[in-house]
């Protein structure tokens, strides 16, 4: 890779064959990480005794669209969906304020407690989730909520708190001081500064923050299995994961299906991507 | 009216908080009755999905309708003054176009089993509220506003020392009560023979010894847990940050490059275990094929081989991870200050120098993340293990044995204290993350 | 903006809309002065049923409009999928007073939320589940609700055969209604036998063992096997013990009465390597799904797989016709036969808040027309005597001949033996495949598994 700025002559060639290496490896790791997506496109095309008959990597013997009709109609994928975000907007826009209004004080002021208040959110992230089920379900079950979409919505937004103050209390000690101090100044209540200085400046990391929790909650099933009981309320991972049977299981339905729940992630990503590059900078090189 | 005295900011500030307490009472208060179970949105979900014996509510998909509408509307007027004129009049539409359907409900025979509930009153205030606000920016009111929160702004005004607390307190009540709270009955729990549903029986340490002394499938566990946090830590950290250095740069047919290690992000988790099984494949698989081509006479069975199986979910964790890492760097890579890049250059830094002396530190921060976020993963790991294995074949992991003692064995005391251990494992891996950032903080 | 703090704009925010809320009642006297009287002598009529519902629909959920049975079903796969939506169409459309509110989820999560569901506010009032020690961990619990005066007022006592009229008793009450079940057997393909030149399917344990010499004599795999999830691994276990050892013995160690440190116990897993041995299990089995197994069977690389009747929904239909099964060979001519028949069916919670209704959809679940239907769309054997068979296709003829010849009928090894001794269990057996030199070490572990299940109470 070196090339020395005295040896012109050569330089071109020697950047050739790196160039040559660097496209023939890097296509070579697109096809490892694009065959097996590739793969499940095509097998939500096939019927599955296709599949028994002649193995999952043979050529199709005909392709089709009923795995989608199935997914849609039968199995309830659009109901699902709007379940998923029933559940999923609310909770990010809950875990989003409560967190930057937490984020905020801890970055911003020196208090009894500061830093014992943001290990224990840090220390939250690290928490299995798995501990906390029968916990929380009998919690929800006393309270009344249990078998409603408020059940997940809070749980949702109380397990992603930790994360969310950890990256927003980073992103906004990056934030000059001197900004708010000015406004300080000229008269602004500590909350004014919070929601009309501090919070349009976080914009990107917020955006970021979204798009993450958004795949999070958006792809959980076990919080659903646990504290709904209706299929009416089931988001959509928790809704594809019942057609899984006992012993038989209709695969290239469940991919359809698992295809049509990507698409609002898909959307998620597209439209959010400018503010993912600049969003999870943590103020890095500012 | 473009009078100077009316103010919008306020109004739709107002406008926010009752759009929000309209949502709020839609999905979480009962409609009808006193049940949590009655909310509105259960009553338009089932009414939707034409559950059986499902109650008719007329034009009840209207509150959520405008009511989200609103929302929006209403955060952008709220965070932008500029913008909050047209907030207060998009509120005003939603308050009417939601008090349709509350006229309608009020005026149509009432069912005596299913009297109007919390959430119904406090929406319909809600829905009064986000079209009364505009009084709020009315110039008498306004002045009049301005002059009352002049005068009580003395009485009424928070001691500084409580504002920090005033902050925190939202989100640390509700973590407390969802999480703080159920950790520390697990804690409670997993000194007990709890089953999950007679009473618990307090047992002391007995979990944790078993746990140590005899379990087997625990050190296995453990064990396959620390091969994953080695791996996630280093693999897909430096193959990401290659990729991310690669496109970084402007190339031919980036994109596309670029998108392909990213896809996997949008896969679910269970078609990911279902390819990966296939891919594994002894017979007919993608890799057996490829390899008895090229002439391998004996593959090895993959995920049916003990010794093997850990390290085929691993990888395909790792494939899935990947694209994740680049994304975090290439976000880290796009902030960094080209100048400084140059200035290196100039200086006549090679590319490795650069590489190591100005482009790492400066992504010292991803990094950091980074691995948070890869400790985390690879102790909870949990989803691919149950997926493809679970947790068969030597790949237990203790995630997902705790959840099979709990759930499946009926065995909640024990789960906990698996759990306990592996809280304890992650927090003295944070530890060194948090003495880090306190020595920092003290210096600050 | 005025220069006062966001605090002082909130809290009054909140206090008007307090003051909304309180007077929004009057706003309603106001717009809708009209209606006011004709809601009132509405209101009059409706204080009288009031007081003849209340007493009846107190523990009726709120919610809907008519008085709906909740069921909680975990058949996941799809043709038992169908058959469950259709059945409780049926019952709705018969029945829109008390319409059933059904919701799905897969097996393994079912199993695992079960717990939660019987626990639970609302609780489901009907669910599924697996007749024998699994319910009884329930019912002993407490969490399963009494169904006698359901049972006898069906005239159940009469029509269900007597052995599944104790799989629904305890103490000579009744908690479970067991609907379905179906045999598991030696599937194979005749049309690889032929070639292999075994002229009829082996009947001793010496015939099956000299039968996968022939198979792999013409290179073609004797077993088909997936067992990347154990439990089809289980079956083998199950079907070994009771030819090497009795049923009853069976019995006894699934019930934890016996050490699986007992002789006898390891007299089975000598078979079993007889049986590896002589190469009869297909290589790498422990890599594939028992779905994926079928595929060498389909392409006719192997000849069997001991699996259960279901075998025919995933087994392409193409195919279908090259396709038999027969018994699990005898090994002890002087012991009695033991088949495995796991039976399903279905209980109530005890918490359930619409009972009437519940009994009356279980009544409705376990009449001779929900079971016919049953028999005829999934083959599933019915538990009651009025089904009428005849019609059966020669398999199912089979089957049911093959159940009705045994002398005792177990569940599967983990339906028949604790959740945690089968988890254990399956993994010992597992690890037998992989190192069965191994096998004092593994019974060791399974033994101390079994104490502590035994000094635990259960």
């Amino acid at each position: 890779m070196s090339v020395t700025p005295a040896n012109h002559k050569f330089a071109t060639r020697t950047i050739d064959v790196a160039e040559f290496f660097k496209i023939v490896l890097l296509s070579l790791f697109t096809l490892l990480w694009l065959v097996p997506v590739f793969a499940a496109f095509i097998t939500s095309f096939r019927t599955m005794d296709d599949i028994t008959l002649r193995g999952f990597w043979s050529w199709p013997e005909a392709l089709s669209v009923t795995n989608f009709i199935k997914a849609w109609g039968a199995a309830r994928v659009g109901k699902y969906l709007l379940n998923s975000f029933i559940i999923t907007l609310p909770s990010l826009a809950g875990m989003i304020f409560l967190s930057s209004l937490a984020a905020y004080a801890l970055a911003r002021f020196r208090f009894k407690g500061n830093m014992l208040v943001y290990f224990t959110f840090v220390a939250g992230t690290m928490l299995p989730f798995q501990i906390l089920m029968l916990p929380v379900f009998r919690l929800t079950n006393t309270l009344g909520l249990y078998d409603t979409y408020g059940a997940l919505i809070l749980i949702h937004t109380a397990f992603q708190l930790g994360f969310c103050t950890f990256v927003l209390r980073n992103f906004m000690r990056t934030i000059p001081q001197d900004i708010m101090d000015a406004a300080r100044v000229d008269g602004c209540g500590e909350f004014r500064i919070y929601w009309q200085i501090v919070l349009p400046l976080t914009v990107p990391s917020l955006a970021a923050l979204a798009t993450l929790e958004f795949t999070w909650v958006f792809n959980d099933y076990l919080w659903a299995i646990i504290l709904l009981r209706s299929d009416a309320l089931r988001p959509v991972t928790a809704g594809l994961a019942t057609l899984r049977g006992q012993y038989n299981t209709d695969w290239p339905v469940i991919t359809a299906g698992a295809l049509l729940a990507t698409i609002p992630t898909l959307f998620v990503f597209v439209f959010l991507q400018r503010y993912f590059i600049q969003g999870l900078t943590l103020g890095s090189g500012k | 009216m473009r009078d100077q005295t009316w103010d919008f900011s306020l109004s739709s500030v107002f406008a926010l908080i009752c759009v929000v307490i309209l949502l709020f009472s839609f999905l979480f208060l009962p409609w009808g009755g006193t049940r949590l179970t009655d909310n509105g949105a259960r009553l338009v979900s089932d009414a939707f999905s034409g559950a059986p014996g499902a109650r008719e509510v007329p034009l009840l998909w209207l509150v959520p309708l405008m009511g989200s509408v609103a929302v929006i509307f209403a955060m952008w007027g709220a965070l932008t003054p500029e913008r909050s004129r047209l907030a207060t009049f998009i509120s005003i539409g939603a308050g009417i176009g939601s008090l349709v359907y509350f006229i309608t409900a009020l005026g149509a025979p009432q069912d005596p089993k299913f009297p109007l509930g919390l959430g119904f009153w406090a929406a319909f205030g809600a829905s009064l509220g986000m079209i009364a606000q505009f009084l709020m920016a009315m110039p008498p009111v306004a002045a009049a506003w301005e002059g009352f929160a002049a005068g009580t702004g003395k009485v009424f005004r928070v001691p500084p020392g409580l504002v920090p607390y005033l902050f925190i307190a939202p989100a640390l009540i509700l973590y407390f009560v969802w999480i703080i709270a159920p950790t520390f009955y697990t804690i409670y729990l997993s000194m007990t023979n709890w089953d999950g549903i007679t009473d618990p029986k307090f047992i002391g340490l007995d979990n944790y010894i078993r746990l140590f002394t005899k379990d087997r499938t625990f050190t296995d566990s453990l064990w396959n847990n620390l091969r994953w946090l080695v791996i996630f830590i280093t693999v897909p950290t430096t193959l990401g940050l290659g990729m991310a250095l690669i496109f970084n740069q402007e190339m031919r047919g980036g994109k596309i490059f670029k998108v392909s290690f990213y896809s996997p992000l949008v896969l679910s988790l269970p078609v990911i275990g279902l390819i990966w099984s296939w891919v594994y494949n002894p017979s007919l698989g993608l890799i057996n094929s490829f390899l008895t081509g090229i002439g391998v006479t004996d593959p090895p069975g993959w995920l049916g081989d003990r010794q093997l199986a850990i390290w085929c979910v691993i990888a395909a964790a790792v494939w899935r991870q990947v694209g994740y890492v680049m994304v975090l760097y290439l976000a880290g890579l796009k902030n960094i200050d080209p100048q400084l890049v140059d200035a290196a250059r100039v200086d006549g830094a090679n590319r490795w120098n650069l590489f190591k002396h100005v482009i790492f530190p400066l992504l010292a921060p991803v990094t950091t993340i980074i691995a948070v976020i890869s400790m985390i993963d690879s102790l909870r790991a949990f989803d691919l293990v149950a997926i493809m294995t679970r947790g068969g074949q030597n790949t237990q992991v203790l995630a997902n044995f705790m959840y099979i003692e709990a759930f499946n064995n009926y065995r909640m005391g024990y789960g906990g204290a698996i759990a306990v251990v592996l809280f304890a494992i992650s927090l003295v891996f944070i530890g060194f993350y948090l003495r880090q950032t306190l020595k920092d903080e003290l210096e600050y | 903006m005025s220069r006062n703090s966001f605090w002082k704009i909130f809290s009054v925010a909140l206090v008007a809309i307090l003051l909304f809320t309180a007077c929004s009642p009057v706003i309603q006297t106001v717009t809708v002065e009209k209606e006011v009287k004709v809601v009132e002598t509405k209101e009059v009529k409706v204080v009288e049923t009031v007081e003849v519902k209340v007493v009846e629909t107190q523990q009726v959920e709120v919610m809907k409009a008519a008085d709906t049975v909740l069921y909680n079903s975990y058949n996941g796969d799809p043709k038992p999928r169908a058959f469950d939506e259709s059945v409780v169409s049926m019952w709705n459309e018969a029945h829109p007073e008390q319409p059933v509110e059904h919701s799905i989820i897969a097996h393994e999560d079912f199993k695992q939320a079960i717990r939660a569901y019987l626990t639970a506010d609302p609780a489901p009032d009907v669910l599924t589940w697996f007749a024998g020690n699994r319910a009884r961990f329930f019912i002993d619990k407490g969490l399963v609700m009494d169904i006698s005066d359901m049972w006898a007022a069906n005239k159940f006592n009469e029509t269900y055969a007597p052995g599944f009229q104790e799989l629904a008793s305890i103490d000579g009450k009744q908690y479970f209604v067991p609907t379905s079940y179906y045999w598991w057997a030696i599937y194979y393909r005749p049309s690889l036998f032929k070639q292999a030149g075994i002229e009829k399917a082996p009947e001793t344990f010496d015939e099956l063992l000299t039968a996968c010499d022939k198979l792999n004599a013409v290179g073609v795999t004797p077993f088909a096997l997936g067992d990347r999830f154990k439990w089809p691994t289980a079956a083998w276990f199950d079907y070994l013990n009771m030819r090497t050892n009795g049923p009853q013995f069976h019995i006894d160690l699934t019930d934890l009465k016996v050490p699986y440190t007992d002789p006898k116990v390891k007299k089975v897993f000598e078979n079993w390597k007889l049986l590896i041995d002589h190469k009869c299990f297909m290589e790498d089995h422990a890599a594939y799904d028992w779905q994926e197994a079928i595929d060498p069977m389909v392409q006719g690389k192997a000849a069997m797989y001991l699996m259960g009747a279901f075998i025919t929904d995933s087994y392409p239909d193409e195919a279908e016709s090259d396709l038999d099964f027969f018994r699990f060979p005898i090994i002890d001519p002087a012991l009695p036969v033991g088949e495995d028949a796991p039976t399903d069916g279905y209980f109530m919670a005890a918490t359930a808040r619409n009972s009437e209704g519940g009994k009356a959809f279980l009544a409705f679940l376990g009449s001779k027309e929900v079971q016919q239907k049953a028999f005829n769309e999934l083959n599933r054997l019915p538990t009651r005597k009025d089904v009428d068979i005849s019609a059966a296709s020669a398999a199912v003829q089979k089957g049911i001949a093959l159940i009705q010849s045994a002398d005792y009928v177990a569940q599967f090894y983990d339906r028949d033996t604790t959740a945690a001794m089968a988890e254990a269990g399956m993994e010992g057996f597992m690890r037998f495949w992989s190192n069965p030199d191994d096998i004092d070490a593994i019974l060791a572990d399974l033994e101390a598994e079994r104490l502590r299940l035994v000094e635990e109470g259960n």
